[in-house]
């Protein structure tokens, strides 16, 4: 009943993530019906030379261009909203509500109820993963090119599992900080600001130096062409010990709260 | 009798407030434990603290013999206990009848009989959502959901607030039988009249301490208001006989309200050659009040 109560709680956000996902993915494979010709221009053109590296890649190779514009890029940053968004609730949600209460004259642990909810998070992050993968095969059938299954799958996959330490980022920001319109602001702001600062310097950089392999978004995008050989598993090893610690912090925090 | 709630010298501070200053509470078993206490007393910090939601600043509470102060005990404690908070929120997004199957999987005491007979005496709506219900319903559906839990013990915080005089009879009918089944009930009330018709025993608070702790036939046998009139004024500090609480002098006549020892403060009375002494009962307001303002 808890993982029932905690469904209740989320499927909202749940199904506005489903259709975000699925819509990026739609959105970004059919507009390659309309990009497509005008990059086959501009590599005709010999006045242009400012060509970036990726665009014969991406007019030729569907796989590259999803990787490019998806699991490296929006659907990523939909899905992390969406993961973030999903972790967040729980009894920190029902202090505010006045619920909590209720839920704590339950026999229910606190870490037990926390858990719970992240168990429902996981399970609906993963979904959202799996949904992106069946919505990239079917919007490139929909423009008569093939996505290659175990590509797309392995890419969603590996999103939903880096990325799973932002669930517990989730978890823990949500229970530090009182009132969800506060919370996810201040997570995002948290977690993008880095970005914004050294995205320049990221993108130039080489895929070997140091920057790569602590980015987050690196390791969840993966290589263009992923096999067991180019799977960050450095990286999704310490994202997942990495959650698990988070975690145990936001079960030490919630479990010092007073209701 | 045995004691199903122990504290020794609970206490609970918020930065240099002081909530609860040092209580040592005892709730017989099998009673029904009344909770007085004006706004702020500190009833609801207790109630909570007992019930795990927050941590006493130091001292030691046991339910049933197990601590409040520790997760894993709090969680045995509440398969056993029942507990309606003051403000008496559920979950809106769910419908009686969803909030009632969640709350019944967590109790295998779960009372079938009384949640179908409390959803026909309370007139609950089954399929409607708690948020589309008015207050006085909500009241309705939380008391609801401790009185089914089959539990022990139940902890209610001024269970019949907000609720029509109908229901507050009602309520009070499920305590009393739920008592004679065997079960303990505590229960925080501003309602004093309520709390005379069933409690049998009597816990005041205020300011964050007891100030009374008594059986409720001891209270309404022990508090007397003495009035007596003597023939010239007298100063209240003749007045500091053990037993009496509260003195009030309006020239030569002089009200005493006593809490015990009345027969030798009505002869010490006498003894000051009053030409009039009369003794009457005070009802259990007026207990409240004295005891409350004497402090």
């Amino acid at each position: 009943m808890l993982l029932y109560k905690a469904w209740l709680e989320s499927r909202l956000r749940f199904l506005v993530g489903l259709a975000a996902v699925i819509g990026v993915c739609v959105l970004y494979i059919r507009v390659r019906l309309i990009l497509v010709p005008d990059w086959i221009a501009e590599l005709q053109n010999p006045k242009w030379s400012g060509r970036p590296t990726w665009l014969f890649l991406g007019v030729h190779d569907l796989n590259f261009y999803a990787w490019h514009f998806l699991f490296e890029n929006k659907l990523q940053q939909v899905w992390v909203l969406f993961a973030i968004l999903l972790s967040f609730g729980g009894l920190a949600r029902e202090r505010e509500q006045g619920t909590s209460a209720f839920s704590l004259s339950l026999p229910v642990s606190r870490s037990r109820w926390l858990m719970t909810r992240m168990l429902v998070a996981t399970a609906e992050s993963f979904v959202l993963g799996l949904a992106a993968a069946l919505a990239v095969l079917l919007a490139s059938w929909s423009i008569h090119e093939r996505c290659p299954l175990s590509q797309v799958i392995a890419h969603c996959l590996l999103i939903v599992t880096a990325g799973v330490v932002f669930l517990a980022l989730g978890a823990v920001f949500s229970t530090l900080i009182r009132g969800e319109l506060m919370a996810l602001p201040i997570t995002l702001v948290l977690l993008g600001s880095p970005y914004l600062v050294f995205q320049e310097y990221i993108r130039q950089a080489a895929p070997s130096t140091w920057v790569h392999r602590v980015d987050i978004s690196h390791v969840m995008a993966g290589p263009p062409h992923l096999t067991l050989a180019t799977t960050p598993w450095l990286g999704l090893a310490v994202s997942i010990l990495l959650a698990i610690g988070l975690l145990f912090a936001a079960a030490k925090i919630g479990g010092s709260i007073e209701y | 009798m045995p004691a199903i709630v122990e504290t020794i010298d609970l206490k609970k501070s918020y930065a240099a407030v002081e909530a609860v200053r040092g209580i040592n509470l005892r709730v017989p078993e099998h009673s029904i434990c009344a909770f007085l206490g004006q706004n702020g007393a500190g009833k609801s910090t207790t109630l909570r603290m007992l019930m795990g939601m927050i941590r006493p600043t130091s001292g030691t509470g046991r339910i049933f013999g197990l601590d409040v102060g520790s997760e894993r005990d709090s969680v045995r404690i509440r398969e056993r206990v029942a507990f309606v908070a003051e403000d008496k929120r559920l979950y809106e997004y769910m419908t009686v009848a969803q909030i009632v199957r969640f709350t019944r999987s967590f109790f295998p005491t779960w009372r079938d009989d009384l949640e179908h007979s409390l959803l026909e005496r309370f007139g609950l709506p089954r399929d409607r959502k708690i948020r589309k219900l008015s207050k006085g319903m909500r009241t309705k559906v939380a008391l609801l959901l401790a009185f089914a839990r089959g539990s022990d013990f139940l902890i209610l915080d001024e269970p019949t607030e907000g609720l029509d005089p109908v229901s507050i009879e009602q309520v009070l009918q499920i305590i009393v039988s739920l008592v004679a089944d065997g079960a303990t009930v505590f229960f925080s009330s501003h309602q004093i009249a309520e709390v005379e018709q069933v409690a049998d025993h009597l816990v005041m608070i205020d300011r964050g301490q007891i100030v009374l702790d008594a059986s409720m036939d001891s209270v309404k046998n022990e508090y007397r208001l003495i009035q007596a009139v003597f023939s010239a004024p007298v100063d209240k500090r003749d007045f500091q006989l053990a037993g009496i609480e509260r003195v009030y002098s309006e020239g030569p006549i002089v009200s005493l309200v006593a809490s015990r020892n009345v027969d030798a403060i009505v002869e010490q009375v006498r003894a000051m050659q009053a030409t009039s002494v009369d003794m009457v009962p005070l009802s259990l307001k007026e207990i409240f009040l004295e005891t409350v303002k004497s402090r």
